[in-house]
């Protein structure tokens, strides 16, 4: 056994060195550095998760509904903000969704930054926090189609404060042609 | 015993107008309108697409009774999963289920706030029930089923412990179960010692109506409604006739995380088909408990059916559940599948004495082609006497004497045997240490109470003094609520 190590021991082939030799590092870092900040701050695949227990949701088809029983505010967003809202939570990075929404709507302008500020606002509502475990992974999640969403639209966060206002509203005669929790006007409601 | 068709209660309620119509013709069946809607919500395809279209077009969807309301989240999953669009309905119907979904999702993070709270007290035996159990483990999500309290068990040994914790946090409670009028004594350690007996055969000297035996309702200062049940139903009384549920218990996690005790899915089905129809006070017929069914059905692996009908035939609930069950399998045979034995064994076995009497008190009918069996009770039993001898409400608290004596009389028993349960009845009732003392006390009350209702002059017993209005006004507000 001693003469058989020895022997492939000589005759391992020697490890390869890694090929830096000719790598356009400093190319590379000066069109870093040309980039605009909002992308130099995505292309570092920053991840995030959903701040549970205190923040509950519920995907209703093609929208999505939130609550922050810390806050006791409801939320809700569709289309597109559902889209981004379903790849965050299966822990895709941001820059990941970008290039999602991107090969999806074929590389529409303003994707990145309209999720940019919706991802922000989503942060500054505690609805997500950032997730340091998982930004290097840069998760990407098998590709399903959601809804039959053909055209990007900025994504909008409707926010309602108070449920327990909300709750004590009654879900069949007081809301407008949308539903709970969308009331009605105060002219109609008295009318 | 077969279950009416639906064309044999035509009561349909769209309106408002339409609910003293409704108090007339109470029925236990689903009525047409509702039964279409249970169709649009559990049916598929092109059925749920037609029974949707016919009960859209002939109801009024500002002036739905509660029932038809509590069905409205699965609707609309129903509908979207079968692509319903453009009706006018459509955005409220949706609306209607976010609020479901955000009232239970606020009721669920409170439960296990309450949980929490009740381990110190009540360590693992406490069991989540009805609708928060059906919500959590068995359907989609917990937003389809409408939970409006919280129904938890506890040992009926725990409740007064746990009855103080919450009166402690400020929790509000009817009077009756601490209240003077109590007459087994002003406190709920007292009420509770006395775990054999049905409590609403407590006292109600202003006439107000009790809750159901074996639970207590509670209620916070921010709307959260608890059901603390010790025994599983009203009318399953007693500590032995429970252990079966606590022995069988199974593990299931809350929305948050948490790990708490349930009814396994037999259990649960028993429960729901036991536990909400028939009932001769509800003005509109129960629909929940279809929905109930036919969601715990569709899994039928984790129906046990040996342990269905075992329960059933200890407990003595064949004719109620095989009525029921026959009933679920013959309105949604595409969806569900019973097993035709079940069915059969549970229909056309020997029917106990109450079983019989239960089922003519609710249903108002006898059971069609049912022999009465052999037992000499029967003709004792509250429904067959007229209104003139006893009010519905004092043959209401009477049917459940007949619960009471499942566990000291046999099947069809002799009248030895059922005038000594009556006895021991009537001493836990009376409070007596001794048996021999129920029959001579026995003749002087009932002298009193005939002295009372025949021979005394004065005001009827229906007047009622002030204060006892003011204290049922009390109870209603809280019931109410």
């Amino acid at each position: 056994l001693l003469a058989y190590r020895a022997y492939k021991s000589e005759n391992r082939p020697p490890k390869k060195s890694l090929p830096l030799d000719g790598f356009p590092l400093e190319s590379l870092t000066r069109t870093w550095q040309k980039l605009p900040p909002a992308i130099m701050d995505l292309s570092i695949s920053r991840c995030y998760r959903v701040n549970q227990p205190k923040v509950i949701f519920e995907a209703f088809e093609d929208e999505t509904v939130l609550i922050n029983l810390d806050s006791g505010n409801y939320y809700s967003f569709s289309g597109s903000g559902a889209l981004i809202w379903g790849r965050i939570v299966s822990g895709e990075s941001i820059a990941s969704v970008i290039e999602y929404l991107q090969e999806r709507f074929r590389g529409r302008d303003g994707i990145a930054s309209a999720v940019d500020d919706f991802v922000r606002e989503l942060a500054e509502e505690n609805l997500i926090i950032e997730d340091s475990s998982r930004a290097a992974k840069n998760v990407k999640q098998e590709r399903i189609e959601i809804g039959t969403l053909t055209q990007f639209e900025r994504p909008v966060l409707q926010k309602y404060s108070d449920m327990q206002d909300l709750l004590l509203l009654d879900p069949i005669h007081e809301v407008d042609e949308t539903g709970w929790p969308h009331a009605l006007p105060p002219e109609r409601e008295t009318g | 015993v077969s279950p009416p068709s639906s064309d044999e209660t035509n009561l349909t309620i769209t309106r408002l107008s339409d609910f003293s119509q409704a108090m007339e013709q109470s029925a236990a069946w689903p009525t047409p309108t509702q039964l279409l809607l249970l169709r649009a919500c559990l049916e598929s395809g092109a059925e749920a697409r037609a029974a949707w279209e016919e009960w859209s077009s002939i109801v009024d969807l500002d002036h739905l009774d509660h029932e038809s309301c509590y069905l409205l989240p699965m609707l609309d999953k129903n509908l979207r999963a079968i692509g319903v669009t453009g009706h006018p309905w459509l955005g409220r119907v949706k609306g209607y289920r976010r609020y479901i979904w955000a009232d239970n999702r606020r009721l669920l993070a409170r439960v296990s706030q309450v949980v929490q709270e009740l381990r110190p007290i009540v360590g693992d035996n406490l069991l989540i029930i009805k609708g928060v159990a059906l919500a959590c483990g068995h359907y989609a999500d917990p937003g389809l089923r409408t939970t409006r309290d919280f129904d938890c068990m506890v040992k009926p040994e725990s409740v007064p412990h746990v009855l103080r914790h919450f009166k402690s946090l400020g929790w509000k409670m009817p009077t009756w179960i601490d209240g003077a009028q109590n007459r087994f004594g002003p406190d709920v350690e007292t009420q509770c010692r006395v775990d054999q007996i049905p409590t609403s055969l407590c006292d109600y000297p202003d006439g107000s109506s009790p809750p159901p035996p074996g639970q207590q309702s509670i209620l916070s200062d921010d709307r959260m409604h608890i059901d603390l049940h010790w025994y599983l139903m009203p009318d399953l009384c007693g500590t032995a006739a429970n252990d079966t549920f606590w022995n069988s218990a199974v593990p299931m996690r809350l929305p948050d995380g948490s790990e708490v005790s349930t009814l396994q899915a037999t259990d649960l089905l028993f429960h729901c088909c036991l536990h909400d129809i028939f009932w001769p006070w509800f003005t509109i017929p129960s629909t929940r408990w279809i929905v109930d069914a036919v969601t715990l059905l569709r899994d039928s692996k984790s129906i046990k059916w040996r342990r269905l009908v075992d329960l059933a035939e200890q407990l003595r609930y064949t004719l109620r559940l095989g009525t029921a069950l026959s009933y679920v399998a013959s309105t949604f045979p595409r969806q569900i599948s019973i097993p035709e034995e079940v069915i059969q064994f549970l229909l056309n076995r020997d029917h106990s004495a109450e079983e019989i009497g239960e089922y003519q008190e609710r249903m108002g009918l006898p059971p069609n082609g049912q022999e009465y069996p052999r037992s000499p009770m029967i003709f004792l039993h509250p429904a067959t006497f007229t209104a003139s001898v006893f009010t519905d409400y004092q043959r209401f608290r009477f049917t459940y004497y007949w619960r009471f004596r499942v566990r000291s009389v046999p099947l069809n028993g002799s009248w030895l045997q059922e005038i000594r349960a009556f006895a021991c009845f009537l001493r836990v009732r009376w409070g007596l240490p001794k048996l021999w003392l129920v029959f001579v006390i026995a003749p002087f009350r009932a002298a009193r109470w005939i002295y009372r209702k025949y021979l005394r002059a004065g005001p009827a017993r229906s007047e009622v003094s002030p204060e006892s209005t003011s204290r049922r006004k009390n109870a209603g507000l809280f019931l109410n609520n």
